[in-house]
């Protein structure tokens, strides 16, 4: 008794919901001549000549430009992840298994800091970082998104923590095992696929982050490969194929993170929803 | 905190009244200390623009050399703060034909002081030029020069009294040394209330403590009236002279003296902080006394937290009630924006974008949920063919990052070229100006990037919900006879709903910051009718450069959000009491 009337709907969402991504596609392959208007989003060609130029860039001093905003937004990325899981790992494991004074008021304050408009905490950023002199370095960058990422890490590392049985803690205290033994030898290799996701989270949330990039950071030789694809379609000269071209080399890897995480991700979002 | 909480240790709880108390202390007085140097700072500079403008009109009016030098000398002798009047006077040329070029020529000027005197005329009467060819007035700032010895000069041009584009040199004031001020050091207030308000922070009780700091009020009430008043400033900075023989300049910025109102308000706030913040305060010692390690282990994250987002989030606040010249204006930032509800002509428009944001917010998440549920009943559907590839293609909007998506949609809806179009005119129809001059175009280009953004998050979570539900509950309404509806009605949404409220919650958050959507598709055009909440506070930021403008208006966005999230969390808690 299989209905036949359920594709009838799906199949014309999917090919919907597909569209602008094959569009996409299309677009970087019909190379640097210019684009087609047609309506279809089948490629008509296949030409690797915007590919090339994306990657190929250089400024005025003959710098690889492609290849250092590869590297700065490897590096922001990774050093974030790196920075923001140590952090919360701790804080974590503490509001999961400690009971202390101030615990609640901090849970909640890691959570208020969700509902802070990021335009009010950029002003003064921006104000800090400048007074710095970190307006176009990396580390600018990283302090703030390793910083935003951290309550979220944290609350969605409690969540999973909570989950793990206190048993084997209370074992191995019997076992005369030290708390610091516990968290490094226990808890933390039982958590890492929890901790895998949520590094997966902070390394997506920071190579897709635009705005704070796009505000931080001046030079071309600093940007990160969002305000570099940005600078593709700008208010006079708009480079529809060369846009494409970038964005697929710039979202075919994070997607594929994405994929392989997805599972994982839709609970701990809802996790720390439910239980806040 | 809990209602049955035991009372901390005593010396806890001495400990943390005591820091309270220092921190108030510290914080009430390097703020009025600040506000204070505020004031003198800025009442100095009136000062000594209104002792240079009554110089040029002096000397401008002299009948001689000797009468004009007289007219100095008592215009010194009225003003005990003033230095020195001094005037410069561009050269000309001699009656024996030889250029004088600049030369200070009047005033009590100390001739160690004449050369930096000449250099900022100098300074001066380029601006003074500058401003005369372009038709704008000088900046207020540009007349003060700064000398060593905490010294304050201040100098407007003159101008020729046949050729007024011509100018014939400056008349200036040179103010002496910050004096302490009036009847009291100004130093007096701060340290005076800061120590009121940290002996009520020590209070041994929360209403104790609220009653000393309304004493610690009163106190800086009285001090603050007994301070003596400073000049006021010109409307104008050509007030004096009439304008007709200066170069217009702007006035000097007033500092906002600091009224009892304020200092009520500052003083209040901080006794209600120390009455209800030591005791958490004092549990929190008592805590770490007894066992410090789950202190070490949230410290560095916390630490980090507070540096980068708590401190910059009460930074933040603290701007908004600051202009651009770093003067305390109250809540005028605040009276600005929500002004913007019925004045069409300020430079933000408070009420149209928060009904465009409510609009916005409204119409996606309905249409993220109604797609995402239709969609996720459909793929739960037993036997389906092929639900793990449907599942896989139809989250690909979200894996896509958002900036992307955004910017690929602007491409989509483009004019000429976009394939939207394209489809259009071979459908035999106009084309659309999507990005053009038609707010309801816009907001649908927008809506569209957005609907198809978010959609398949709450195909997910629905999808979830779904799958979670067993399936003995349907097999039993089958043999009781339920019909489809009567089943989705009893059994499915009831079900859903504790997974779905915080998804909804979370996915209206979402929406109501979309700022990746909104600046990149639309941009807020045309003329900022589809600008959101968070979209016109960057814009006010980022373009506009006010500051304090577009931290008042992240504050409010921020009390609506938590306004919103209070409420919604208790309808969850209700929610989930009834289906528990």
């Amino acid at each position: 008794m299989r209905a036949w009337w359920p594709h009838l709907l799906l199949v014309p969402v999917t090919a919907l919901t597909l569209y602008p991504v094959l569009y996409v596609v299309k677009l970087a392959f019909s190379g640097t001549a210019g684009v087609s208007s047609s309506p279809s989003p089948l490629p008509d060609r296949f030409e690797w000549s915007a590919f090339g130029k994306v990657v190929g860039t250089a400024d005025a001093q003959g710098q690889w430009l492609f290849g250092h905003q590869l590297w700065n937004s490897l590096a922001v990325s990774a050093v974030t992840t790196l920075a923001g899981i140590a952090l919360a790992c701790t804080a974590a494991y503490a509001f999961a298994r400690f009971e202390f004074p101030g615990r609640r008021a901090g849970l909640l304050g890691f959570l208020a800091t969700q509902m802070f408009p990021g335009i009010l905490t950029l002003i003064p950023l921006y104000v800090l970082i400048q007074k710095l002199g970190l307006l176009d370095s990396l580390w600018g960058l990283v302090l703030v998104y390793s910083t935003t990422t951290i309550p979220f890490c944290t609350w969605t590392l409690k969540g999973y923590f909570d989950t793990l049985p206190k048993e084997i803690e209370e074992s191995a205290i019997i076992d005369g095992a030290t708390r610091l033994q516990i968290f490094l030898r226990i808890i933390l290799p039982l958590s890492a696929p929890a901790i895998a996701v949520t590094a997966l989270f902070s390394f997506m949330s920071a190579w897709n982050e635009f705005v704070l990039a796009y505000t931080f950071l001046s030079k071309e030789a600093a940007y990160t490969l969002p305000v570099m694809i940005r600078g593709y379609v700008g208010e006079k000269d708009v480079q529809w194929s060369l846009f494409a071209a970038s964005s697929l080399l710039v979202s075919v890897p994070v997607m594929a993170l994405f994929y392989a995480a997805e599972k994982h991700l839709v609970g701990g979002l809802t996790a720390g929803g439910v239980k806040g | 905190m809990l209602a049955g909480a035991p009372d901390p240790d005593p010396r806890s709880a001495f400990v943390a009244r005591w820091l309270l108390g220092c921190a108030v202390a510290a914080a009430v007085g390097a703020g009025l200390g600040l506000v204070e140097a505020a004031r003198v700072a800025s009442g100095r500079v009136i000062e000594a623009t209104l002792v240079a403008d009554a110089a040029a009109h002096a000397w401008v009016a002299r009948t001689d050399d000797a009468a004009g030098e007289s007219a100095l000398a008592h215009l010194e002798r009225g003003h005990p703060g003033v230095a020195g009047v001094f005037v410069v006077a561009e050269g000309g040329v001699d009656e024996f034909g030889i250029a004088r070029g600049t030369a200070l020529t009047r005033g009590k000027v100390a001739t160690a002081d004449a050369r930096a005197l000449l250099d900022h005329a100098k300074r001066v009467t380029a601006e003074a030029a500058r401003s005369l060819a372009s038709g704008t007035p000088m900046d207020a700032e540009t007349l003060q020069a700064r000398l060593p010895g905490d010294r304050l000069a201040v100098a407007v041009p003159l101008r020729d009294a046949k050729d007024r584009n011509a100018l014939v040199g400056v008349a200036g004031a040179l103010m002496g040394p910050t004096p302490p001020s009036g009847a009291l050091p100004a130093w007096w207030i701060p340290v005076v209330v800061g120590v009121l308000a940290a002996l009520a922070a020590m209070g041994r009780n929360r209403w104790r403590r609220a009653l000393d700091g309304a004493v610690a009020v009163g106190a800086g009430a009285i001090w603050w009236a007994w301070q003596p008043a400073l000049p006021a400033a010109p409307s104008s900075g050509v007030a004096v002279l009439g304008g007709a023989m200066l170069v217009p300049h702007t006035a000097p910025p007033a500092a906002e003296p600091l009224t009892v109102a304020h200092v009520a308000v500052a003083a209040l706030a901080t006794a209600l902080l120390a009455g209800w913040v030591a005791t958490p305060l004092a549990r929190v010692f008592d805590g770490a006394r007894k066992d410090l390690v789950p202190y070490l282990y949230i410290g560095p994250a916390m630490a980090a937290t507070t540096l980068l987002i708590f401190v910059p989030f009460a930074v933040g606040v603290g701007l908004s009630f600051v202009d651009r010249s770093g003067n305390f204006v109250g809540a005028d930032h605040y009276a600005e924006v929500l002004r913007s509800i019925t004045d069409a002509n300020s430079s933000t428009h408070f009420g149209r974008t928060l009904a465009m944001t409510v609009l916005w917010t409204v119409v996606n998440v309905t249409l993220h949920v109604t797609l995402g549920l239709g969609l996720a009943l459909v793929l739960n559907r037993p036997h389906l063919r092929g639900r793990a590839l449907y599942r896989l293609l139809l989250i690909v909007p979200w894996a896509v990052p958002s900036y992307i998506t955004a910017l690929t949609w602007k491409w989509l809806f483009n004019t000429q070229a976009g394939p939207l179009n394209a489809m259009l005119v071979a459908l035999g129809l106009d084309r659309v100006d999507w990005l053009g001059t038609s707010p309801w175009t816009n907001f649908a280009a927008n809506l569209a990037t957005n609907v198809w953004l978010g959609f398949p998050f709450m195909m997910v979570i629905s999808l979830g919900a779904l799958q979670s539900i067993p399936a003995e509950l349907y097999e039993a309404a089958d043999m009781d006879g339920g019909s489809g509806w009567q089943k989705f009605r009893h059994i499915t949404l009831p079900l859903l709903r504790p997974a779905l409220f915080p998804a909804v919650i979370l996915g209206t958050i979402w929406t109501f910051n979309a700022f990746n959507v909104i600046w990149l598709v639309s941009g807020g055009g045309p003329d900022h009718q589809t600008d959101i909440l968070i979209t016109e506070a960057y814009y006010t930021f980022t373009v506009l450069r006010r500051t304090g403008l577009a931290a008042a208006y992240s504050v409010l966005i921020f009390l609506l959000l938590l306004g919103y999230t209070l409420v919604t969390n208790r309808l969850t808690r209700a929610t989930q009491a009834v289906g528990a």
